[in-house]
């Protein structure tokens, strides 16, 4: 007994995992992931039937609200397609921390956690799958809305518009995923989903111009993320990559990266 | 294999989960922790498994601290959680496939890896099958396949027959003994059934309010108890004297007073009971209630945690064959009474479940406290006893049954349910 001790006591002790298990892991469980999808792929037209009301209905209602003056757009609809577009980013990213406390109830979570895999790919791996799930959302959106009458993007529209839409829902799945560690509980964060999705729509630009909001809306809207997702996807619309498209995407990267490092972070330290 | 040095660990709410608990487990050996849910089980297994730091004292998986070599730690062994960890929305392959990626097999091993475990576990057919689509106890052996890819040395398994019906018990109690014995796997479970342990371990330790109560052989723990227990129970609590009297008795093993009950442990019970209840009434008194049963991890756990009396020179292997049966924790029933039951030798006894008094009444003594505080006393536990007392060898050597039972009828037995 004792000898077993002596003798046990000092093996060769293995560093942190390697950058190249960060990689191979974080690819292993995007592709497990992924392959869910293919194969649920119910989940993600799901998914798109509340945007695509709230396009079809929204567009009716505020048909006319192009008719007053300073209206940027001509038409309403083409107004709303770019913020219905973020709207299903943040519908989309909110489930993304439901889904994390699903592999914990059903250990599929726990299984992971002592495999020596890196905490990061897990993590990473999750946000990456629900950012390319959005992705594929905003493919189909931006086709139905065209057949609408908001038009395509212009340029290389389409391709900045799924760059800023995978940076928007990776941080607000970042957002979910890290708010899902803290609440441990799913209905709190079904009902805190709920809560933060509908005011950041609408304290963003997605429906009505920041310039018909009143002042303290108008505040709130330049600190929301949404706001910029809104630009920069707008921007993308009109084929007008200017400064103002350019300091969107900086936001939204910074919002990304913050909120990536935050869940990681989170995630990691759990383990009181 | 496994060290464990003045372990604590105390949650937010500043609860001990685990207390200072020290103990070790040995190279190729089967460990089990037996404890009622709540006893600091689970966080034992997560702080060994990395899953939970400890707050204080020193543990070493594999030579390996867990705290300052986590990694190291999760490459040396496997684990096979409370809930099944596989996922329903892949298939066995595809389960396999993604554990071994995830320990960084090179393919060509994984391949070998896979085919060598769906054998051990006679899953081949299974291989294409989608896992939402397998039984219970399938999925079981599948966690444990899975847990096994990286042909760890140590696997731990945290109360794994919970929720299996008694058929798929036996058999994933003879693989695991398999791979004890074959593959040379040290085994370290959880279980809250003590025919568990009784069927797979070397080695007990007996776990409540996180304090480390016993440790010793399954042999050496039920020994120290008769082969038979019977339950009196009178009006008024009972003096010394007619304690001192009942264990004055050569042919009473034990006895065990809590207020108005009395607990004798002896062999034989059936015998007995003209005896134990002639020595009543020469003590003017008049039993409400016997109730005659087999002494149960209860009983066990009762000696190691609440009034002990040590009696242990005597000690005769009783081979009465009994039925299974089970007991409920019932909090519902307000009435304090404990039914007469008798159960017959040989009968597969569902007659056998009785209720236990509500927690808060007056029957309470110590024990139901020490069970209260658990926070296990609304949770049903069944315990079958077993039939026979197990030989010193725990399985024959060198016969291994086919397709999992076969030399172990005898279990079947009790196994009926």
């Amino acid at each position: 007994m004792e000898q077993e001790v002596v003798t046990a006591s000092a093996p060769p002790a293995i560093p942190s995992a390697p950058v190249k298990w960060l990689v191979a892991d974080t690819a292993a469980l995007l592709k497990k992931y992924l392959l869910m999808t293919w194969r649920m792929p119910i989940w993600t037209f799901f998914g798109l039937i509340q945007p695509l009301l709230w396009l079809i209905i929204f567009g009716q209602l505020f048909k006319n609200l192009s008719r007053l003056p300073g209206f940027p757009e001509a038409d309403y609809i083409q107004f709303l397609a770019p913020g219905i577009i973020v709207m299903t980013v943040l519908f989309g990213s909110s489930w993304s921390g439901v889904n994390l406390l699903r592999d914990l109830t059903f250990g599929i979570m726990e299984k992971l956690l002592v495999a020596p895999i890196s905490r990061t790919a897990i993590v990473m791996s999750r946000l990456l799958h629900a950012g390319l799930t959005v992705v594929i959302q905003v493919f189909l959106l931006v086709g139905v809305a065209a057949l609408l009458g908001a038009g395509f993007p212009r340029g290389m529209g389409l391709f900045w518009i799924w760059v800023a839409v995978l940076f928007l829902a990776i941080g607000f799945s970042a957002v979910s995923n890290a708010l899902a560690m803290i609440l441990k509980k799913e209905e709190p964060l079904v009902v805190m989903g709920n809560m933060l999705t509908l005011p950041l729509l609408f304290f963003s630009p997605a429906l009505v111009p920041t310039d018909f909001m009143p002042g303290w809306m108008q505040m709130i809207s330049r600190i929301n993320p949404a706001t910029y997702g809104v630009e920069a996807v707008r921007a993308c619309y009109r084929g007008a990559f200017e400064s103002f498209f350019w300091i969107s995407m900086g936001v939204l990267t910074l919002f990304m990266l913050i909120s990536v490092i935050s869940a990681v972070s989170i995630f990691s330290q759990d383990r009181s | 294999m496994i060290q464990i040095e003045h372990l604590t660990k105390e949650y937010a709410s500043s609860r001990k989960a685990v207390d200072d608990i020290s103990f070790q487990v040995q190279s190729g050996e089967v460990f089990g922790f037996l404890g009622p849910n709540g006893a600091g089980k689970t966080t034992t297994i997560k702080i060994l498994t990395t899953l939970l730091r400890p707050t204080s004292g020193t543990v070493r998986v594999a030579g390996y601290n867990v705290v300052e070599n986590p990694l190291a730690v999760r490459m040396s062994f496997g684990y096979v959680g409370q809930q099944s960890g596989v996922d329903p929305a892949m298939t066995v392959r595809e389960n396999l496939l993604l554990q071994g990626k995830l320990y960084h097999l090179p393919s060509s091993t994984l391949q070998e890896r896979i085919t060598f475990l769906l054998d051990l576990f006679d899953m081949k057919s299974a291989i294409d099958l989608w896992v939402g689509a397998l039984s219970g106890g399938m999925k079981r052996k599948l966690d444990i396949a899975t847990a096994l890819i990286h042909q760890p040395k140590l696997l731990f398994l945290d109360e794994p027959t919970l929720g299996l019906d008694p058929q798929s018990r036996t058999d994933l109690w003879n693989y695991l003994r398999r791979l004890n014995r074959e593959q040379g796997v040290t085994l370290f479970l959880t279980t809250h059934y003590l025919d568990e342990v009784d069927q797979l371990a070397h080695r007990v330790g007996i776990l409540n309010h996180g304090k480390v109560q016993k440790i010793g052989t399954p042999d050496q723990l039920k020994d120290s108890l008769g082969a038979d227990c019977i339950h009196l129970t009178f009006k008024q609590p009972l003096s010394e004297p007619v304690i001192a009297f009942f264990r004055q008795k050569d042919w009473i093993k034990e006895v065990i007073r809590q207020e108005k009950q009395i607990r004798l442990y002896l062999e034989n019970g059936k015998g007995a009971l003209p005896r134990v209840l002639q020595c009543v009434e020469e003590q003017g008194l008049t039993a409400e209630t016997v109730v005659l049963t087999r002494p149960t991890f209860d009983d066990v756990f009762l000696k190691y945690t609440g009034k002990s009396f040590p009696d242990e020179d005597k000690k005769e292997s009783d081979s009465s064959n009994w039925g299974s049966w089970g007991k409920k924790w019932n909090n519902d029933s307000g009435k304090n009474e404990w039914g007469k039951q008798w159960q017959k030798e040989g009968e597969s006894g569902k007659e056998g479940n009785k209720e236990w008094p509500k927690k808060d009444s007056d029957a309470g003594g110590e024990w139901k406290n020490q069970w209260n505080q658990g926070g296990t006393t609304n949770t049903p536990s069944e315990t079958p006893a077993k039939p026979e007392a197990p030989s010193e060898k725990k399985w024959p050597q060198g016969e291994w049954p086919q397709g999992g039972r076969g030399e172990w009828k005898k279990d079947q037995g009790w196994n009926k349910k």
